[in-house]
């Protein structure tokens, strides 16, 4: 029920909070949301198989937020800012997969 | 969900706990940018949207004389853009004509090519000149005596038995070369009673005519000073 709370609160903190996204950041956003919601899975997975390591879930998820983003930057320098979507569909997979793997567990 | 909190340790928990957080707020950040344009639109009145349309009516009639403007001075300066270019053009062409007339470019193109040989060093610069004469008059464009190009100042005389060009001394045989029509100018060296039959009278001359496709002439090897005339500037 914890992530769940925790889900509440970044919520409560965003409405409190109102930061505008100037337009040029909501793709890079987006893809760390993305990135954010496959790491919540991955480690819910993991605590679940019981090979959860907190060390390597918080790595895991800042490495993955950042490296989105670059992705998301190098497209947009290069002219190709459809090379977002090899992050987008990267954690796409990964988030069914887990998603798979949970439901397993669970049910 | 319920039966996931038996077999984790808290730690995991309230890890995944603050990545979802970080999730939360992202996402309600993201979709407050979102979703901020249409709901601002939909929460107004019919008068605010009405204003607002005015408004922007009035902003795209301003931005379109704008580009009106623009586009105007575009096409005046495209104008006088091509109207310089011309002007430049024909600078350009009129300098190229000064330069032939000045002898300050090289030349080629059709002409004729004259021999004259002179065994016993009887002719004047005068009958060379008669010959340049006779060449002007058939429209020759540019002339070269000896491979030297005649100019306006050019001065043919002769002294203490020798020809001179200016300082330079010409000798026999002299050739003589013109561009223009070749045609024309060979009828007009070539005329019965004409400089020819005047000259081939004489005892060591002959005259031999050839008539070239192409001719080669160089330039004056010096450019003219000039030390006494100074140009009058129009006003």
């Amino acid at each position: 029920m914890l992530p769940l709370a925790g889900l509440i609160v970044g919520i409560i903190l965003g409405l409190v909070l109102k930061i505008p996204v100037p337009p040029a950041y909501v793709r890079y956003l987006g893809i760390a949301i993305l990135a954010a919601l496959d790491s919540s899975f991955g480690g819910l997975r993991a605590s679940l198989e019981k090979t959860f390591e907190d060390r390597l879930f918080v790595t895991g998820f800042f490495s993955n937020t950042l490296m989105a983003a670059f992705i998301v930057y190098v497209g947009d320098q290069l002219g190709i800012s459809e090379l977002y979507l090899a992050a987008v569909v990267a954690f796409g997979v990964r988030l069914f997969r887990n998603l798979g793997i949970i439901r397993r567990y669970v049910f | 969900m319920k039966n996931l909190l038996h077999f984790h340790a808290k730690r995991a928990q309230i890890t995944i706990a603050l990545i979802c957080a970080l999730m939360g707020f992202f996402l309600v950040t993201q979709l407050r940018g979102q979703i901020s344009y249409s709901h601002r639109l939909s929460e107004q009145s019919d008068q605010d949207l009405g204003q607002l349309i005015r408004d922007l009516n009035l902003e795209t009639e301003t931005l379109r004389s704008e580009v009106t403007d623009g586009r105007i001075r575009l096409y005046k300066y495209e104008g006088e853009m091509a109207s310089r270019k011309t002007i430049l053009n024909e600078a350009a062409q009129n300098l190229e004509n000064l330069k032939i007339l000045a002898g300050l470019a090289p030349v080629d193109g059709e002409g004729i090519q004259i021999l004259v040989s002179d065994q016993k060093h009887i002719l004047n610069g005068s009958d060379l000149q008669a010959i340049i004469e006779e060449l002007k008059a058939g429209g020759a464009e540019v002339i070269a005596l000896n491979g030297k190009r005649i100019i306006v100042r050019a001065a043919i005389e002769r002294r203490r038995g020798n020809v001179f060009l200016n300082e330079t001394r010409v000798r026999p045989p002299y050739k003589i070369e013109a561009i223009g029509n070749s045609k024309i100018l060979y009828q007009a060296v070539t005329l019965p009673g004409g400089i020819r039959d005047s000259l081939i009278s004489l005892t060591g001359v002959s005259f031999r005519i050839k008539r070239k496709d192409t001719l080669r002439i160089p330039a004056i090897r010096n450019k003219p000073t000039y030390n006494y005339a100074t140009q009058l500037t129009n006003r």
